[in-house]
């Protein structure tokens, strides 16, 4: 493993790795169909078009609860650390609105960049891929 | 006749050299084939689109026991499809409980013969499934390597393993005991930007399955890459099976193919170059600039982009793009070692697999309008 830090970074060569990040133990309410929601995203990819490099991009995802029950987000897993994210609340209640904002640190890419985030959450469908597309000058 | 004890040696070290030799690579004893007789001008591709999904749309197609597997790298999820599109099941899926895969992306992925599958985190974490997706085993990769970290970076000897790391874009294969895998190296004393990296370095991993173990990395880049530090912004191999003894290597900016067995030893090249490739390659000769220099490559330049081999029909496809123009990527077919086909296909488009009758491609996602679609074909 001591290995894996000391290699160089060709990002180009190789995807975007994060370090052992594992997904969070699932509630077993997830798995159980009297817990499920439904979640909607109003947006899921935002489009920065060409940015300069060391530059944060802000990317901002709404959702409504459309079901009856509470909506529990349980992760939000972005692609890798160039990438962090805020939650507007954990738990929404049904109707209610909510936002996941990613912001992506340009400082080492360079040309086309596509990254995903992933939401799990307790939903019949239970993943959402969020999208952040930009082109780094 | 007697022998002495010195004969005896010296017929000995003789048979070390030899056998060393053939172990590190016999490029340069290979006599070359680029026999054409073109049977095909066009092929008919027929469109195919899947049943509707939740899916990331991040993902590719996998072809195993007359089955379309959409193997969706973001969520973890594994859906089946039958040869006609139609779902069937879905399987797998991120998370910690029994049957899904506790990590974050599916960097790669393959099918082995007997149906298992068998998935890789971005840990160099490994799961293996059955046929019916139930989790046989998993373990971490296991590279032998004890070196220090300034063990590491002080020795960087392209004969060992702790040199090397998966290359993720790549493809991986195999056999019911052994996966194969192209490796590259990122140190920083050696990689694709320094001129030795061409003549050293090791292009290939085989790992036993039962295990995790790593039996060696071995294997080289083809002499086009010796002297040429340009082309070494493409350096790297894809790799299949035609046996389970048998692999098949190719280079992105070679116009040959390679038969070669497991210790590397080669019987065969053959192969033609493709139409309308560009391939005034351009290096760097810093590590910093690699990235960005190697996807202006890419978009640019023509490349071999994937080799693919049928067992069914003993066919071989091999894609290439040709140049940042071309609204085209190019489709070579090979019977036999000889070229029988060389088509225009869609950019981006590879062959997955055979299910008779047809020939399947790669997915082609649209995410906007939530399709995935493929494409199928016959040769005929």
């Amino acid at each position: 493993m001591r290995r894996k830090y000391y290699l160089i970074v060709l990002t180009g060569l190789f995807s975007c790795q994060q370090p052992a990040t594992k997904t969070p133990k699932q509630d077993a309410a997830f798995k159980d169909p009297a817990y499920l929601t439904e979640l909607k995203f109003l947006n899921t990819k935002v489009e920065f078009g060409r940015v300069p490099r060391d530059t944060n991009l802000t990317a901002r995802y709404l959702f409504v609860n459309t079901g009856k029950k509470p909506l529990i987000i349980s992760s939000v897993l972005p692609d890798c650390m160039c990438t962090s994210y805020k939650l507007s609340n954990k738990i929404t209640k049904p109707y209610d609105t909510g936002s996941v904002v990613l912001t992506l640190s340009t400082k080492e890419k360079v040309g086309p960049v596509q990254l995903y985030s992933t939401v799990m959450a307790n939903t019949t469908s239970k993943m959402y891929a969020l999208k952040i597309v930009a082109n780094v000058k | 006749m007697k022998i002495s004890i010195n004969q005896i040696f010296f017929v000995l070290c003789i048979g070390t050299l030899i056998s060393c030799k053939s172990k590190s690579n016999n490029y340069s004893t290979l006599s070359s084939s680029a026999a054409s007789a073109i049977q095909y001008k066009t092929i008919n591709l027929d469109t195919l689109k899947l049943d509707s999904v939740h899916t990331s749309f991040v993902g590719d197609i996998q072809i195993s026991k007359n089955n379309l597997y959409y193997i969706d790298r973001k969520f973890c999820y594994v859906f089946k499809f039958n040869p006609q599109g139609k779902y069937i099941n879905r399987y797998l899926g991120q998370g910690n409980a029994k049957n899904e895969l506790p990590i974050k992306n599916i960097t790669m992925s393959a099918f082995l013969p007997n149906g298992n599958s068998l998935f890789l985190g971005t840990n160099w974490d490994v799961f293996i499934f059955d046929t019916n997706f139930n989790k046989l085993d998993d373990y971490d990769i296991n590279w032998h390597s004890r070196a220090s970290k300034e063990q590491m970076a002080s020795n960087p000897d392209p004969e060992k393993m702790y040199m090397y790391s998966f290359l993720y874009f790549g493809n991986m294969v195999a056999t019911n005991t052994k996966l194969y895998f192209p490796v590259a190296s990122q140190h920083a004393k050696f990689n694709p930007t320094i001129a030795s990296y061409g003549k050293e370095t090791r292009i290939l991993g085989e790992m036993e399955i039962a295990n995790g173990y790593v039996d060696k990395v071995f294997g080289r880049l083809s002499p086009l890459y010796h002297n040429n530090l340009n082309t070494l912004v493409f350096g790297y191999a894809m790799v299949d099976l035609r046996t389970d003894k048998d692999l098949l290597v190719a280079f992105p900016a070679d116009p040959f193919m390679y038969i070669a067995d497991g210790d590397f030893v080669l019987s065969k090249k053959f192969g033609s170059e493709g139409r309308e490739m560009n391939t005034k390659y351009v290096n760097v000769n810093d590590t910093r600039m690699f990235h960005q220099n190697y996807k202006q490559e890419t978009s640019k330049k023509g490349y071999y982009t994937f080799i693919k081999y049928v067992p069914e029909t003993q066919t071989l496809f091999r894609g290439y793009h040709k140049n940042g123009q071309s609204a085209t990527d190019g489709l070579q077919v090979y019977m036999d070692d000889v070229l029988i086909a060389d088509v225009d296909v869609p950019v981006n488009f590879r062959v997955s697999g055979f299910i008779a009758p047809y020939y399947y491609s790669n997915s082609f996602s649209n995410e906007d309008t939530e399709e995935i679609k493929l494409y199928r074909f016959m040769l005929k």
